[in-house]
């Protein structure tokens, strides 16, 4: 059966239309609301992250800080080690101990000390001009000495005072001080004869250049 | 263990999915009447129904929709209506129904917009027209009618904005007799074949609508309603129109000659005395039903109606089919309202189903998409 219907189409139309524009500005409205709750969000997150970034920041600039002590602590330390590595050097060397045995091992019957004498202690020299062959030199940083190259030196000295029954005897204690690790070398810096009533010697005098590294070996 | 493994879970009832229509909205000289069918596998089921009176007339309630507002918002907010779908009709003064016979070779449009023409001569241009065959063409038969309804474009715009504005939403904007044969297709169901008259009682004006097969055969407006009646009674009884009115409410019409009676004064005389000032009044329907029979007749080649079912405000009062019955030859029956349909008592206070007219057409209306073929 035709049913009816006396609404005129524009009515149609104009309630379509109604209805495209409330969904428009349904939809305009919800756009608008995302985009201030899209602002309002970002605005938040801009305001934690430029919080978080100033925390950053200032923990940079704490670690910068923080950096600058540590190098400078780091100076330091190798100042210390320096120093600490000079103090040792000066410490090293063969010990009394060590040289009056090694001095045990060499004399026999035929030879007999009358003096011995062991002068160690430390002087400054200037590290340019000094005499390598007289002691164990330690060169000291320049930035300590202000700018002077200037150098630690182990006045390390031995000497020996005895007599001997001949020259033989003498040359081979000389011989066998040499053989020492304590002992760089040894140099005879004064004989002479002396006759006894029964008997001749030979009195001498030597000076014993003395490894300074042997007592770490020891 | 063998009782265990036939034991079976107790079948859950299918849950129903009712089919609920657009509401319907009748807007009478008196009451707004609003309908809500749901269709529940098949059957009718009325889901909310009220019939509320204008606060000061309906020219005033239609020209602001505030108080319209106001009060289509209560009726939905008090009754267990779903949506705001509605199909209405325009109200009856400002639609004009009319049928209009064709014949010739152009399309049925262009036939019936001529008819129509020839009958009125001015104001098509500015008017909605709608129409619908009320007897299809046979072989034999050269000639159609159709019933055409004519309002106001304007009229109508209005009528749809207004309701707009009340927050409704229009689908359909129908007519009375349409409803009606709605209505009666869905009440006589699976009687394919019935042939009845509506009469459909407004206030001063009513509607006999025939509806033959499921089809509108004829639908005729006709000077004659309530307000006639009333006129008639208290020019009679020397009494005002409200009191007239309360008592045909009252007492009614009788059948009783009223011969075998002791005289006293009592409610039955007051009937008799109601149905003697009447009678001539309800002649005059019955000649219009004749002629309408007659029409139907010729319109059938010797078919006769075979059932008249009364609606509306003259119905209401007691016996009014009794009348017609004993004027016609032919059964007379006052249709209550949602004959046939389930109703739940709770949601639906009888009183609220007083005027049946208007509640008949907006039921009609309710209808509308529920049919299966209407």
């Amino acid at each position: 059966m035709h049913e009816f219907n006396l609404i005129p189409n524009e009515y149609y139309q104009r309630i379509r239309i109604q209805h495209w524009l409330k969904i428009f500005a349904f939809s305009y409205a919800a756009l608008i609301c995302v985009i201030y709750s899209g602002h309002t969000f970002l605005s938040h997150l801009e305001t934690q992250q430029n919080e978080y970034i100033g925390t950053l920041q200032q923990s940079k600039q704490v670690i910068i800080s923080q950096q600058k002590e540590l190098g400078g602590l780091r100076k330091e330390k190798q100042q210390l080690k320096k120093w600490h590595s000079i103090f040792n050097s000066l410490h090293k060397g063969p010990t009394a101990q060590h040289l009056l045995i090694a001095l045990d091992r060499v004399l026999n019957n035929n030879i007999w000390l009358r003096q011995l004498s062991f002068i160690r202690e430390e002087e400054t020299a200037d590290a340019n001009n000094v005499a390598v062959n007289t002691g164990y030199l330690i060169v000291v940083p320049q930035e300590l000495n202000k700018g002077q190259r200037q150098a630690w030196r182990m006045k390390t000295h031995m000497t020996l005072q005895g007599e001997a029954l001949d020259h033989s005897t003498l040359a081979s204690l000389v011989s066998d001080l040499i053989d020492q690790q304590e002992i760089d070398d040894v140099r005879i810096t004064k004989t002479a004869s002396h006759r006894y009533i029964y008997q001749t010697a030979v009195t001498f005098e030597v000076d014993l250049l003395l490894n300074s590294r042997s007592g770490e070996h020891l | 263990m063998e009782s265990l493994l036939n034991f079976k879970l107790p079948t859950l009832p299918k849950l129903k999915n009712p089919q609920t229509g657009a509401i319907g909205l009748d807007m009478g000289f008196e009451q707004i009447n609003l309908v809500q069918i749901d269709r529940i596998e098949g059957t009718f089921s009325i889901r909310a129904a009220t019939s509320v009176g204008y606060p000061s007339g309906r020219d005033n309630f239609l020209a602001s929709s505030k108080s319209g507002k106001r009060l289509i918002r209560s009726i939905l907010r008090d009754h267990p209506f779903r949506g705001k779908k509605i199909t209405t009709t325009l109200p009856a003064d400002q639609i004009k129904l009319m049928l209009v016979n064709f014949q010739g070779h152009n399309t049925t449009e262009q036939l019936i917009l001529k008819a129509v023409q020839e009958r009125i001569n001015t104001g098509l241009e500015s008017s909605v027209i709608d129409y619908v065959v009320v007897n299809p063409r046979s072989e034999n038969q050269s000639q159609q009618s159709a019933l055409v309804a004519i309002a106001d474009k304007q009229k109508i715009m209005d009528y749809l904005n207004w309701l707009n504005r009340c927050g409704l939403n229009v689908q359909v904007l129908e007519i009375g007799p349409i409803a009606i044969n709605r209505l009666l297709c869905a009440m006589y169901g699976d009687h394919l074949e019935m042939k009845v008259l509506a009469i459909n009682f407004g206030s001063k004006k009513s509607y006999l609508t025939v509806v033959w097969g499921r089809r509108l055969l004829l639908d005729r407006v006709i000077d004659y309603g309530l307000e006639q009646a009333l006129d008639t009674v208290s020019k009679s009884l020397h009494i005002g129109r409200n009191d007239a009115h309360r008592l045909l409410e009252q007492h009614g019409f009788t059948t009783d000659t009223g011969s075998n009676r002791a005289h006293l004064i009592d409610g039955t005389d007051i009937s008799q005395a109601l149905t003697e000032i009447l009678i001539p009044f309800f002649r005059k329907l019955a000649s219009e039903i004749n002629e309408v029979l007659l029409y139907t007749a010729s319109e059938t080649r010797g078919g006769t109606i075979e059932q008249i079912n009364l609606f509306g405000s003259l119905a209401r009062i007691h016996h009014t089919d009794k009348i017609l019955d004993k004027l016609l030859s032919l059964p007379v029956a006052t249709v209550k309202p949602f004959y046939g349909f389930s109703v739940n008592k709770d949601l639906l206070p009888a009183h609220e189903l007083a005027p049946v007219s208007g509640i008949a057409v907006a039921t009609g209306l309710a209808l509308r998409g529920l049919l299966a073929h209407a």
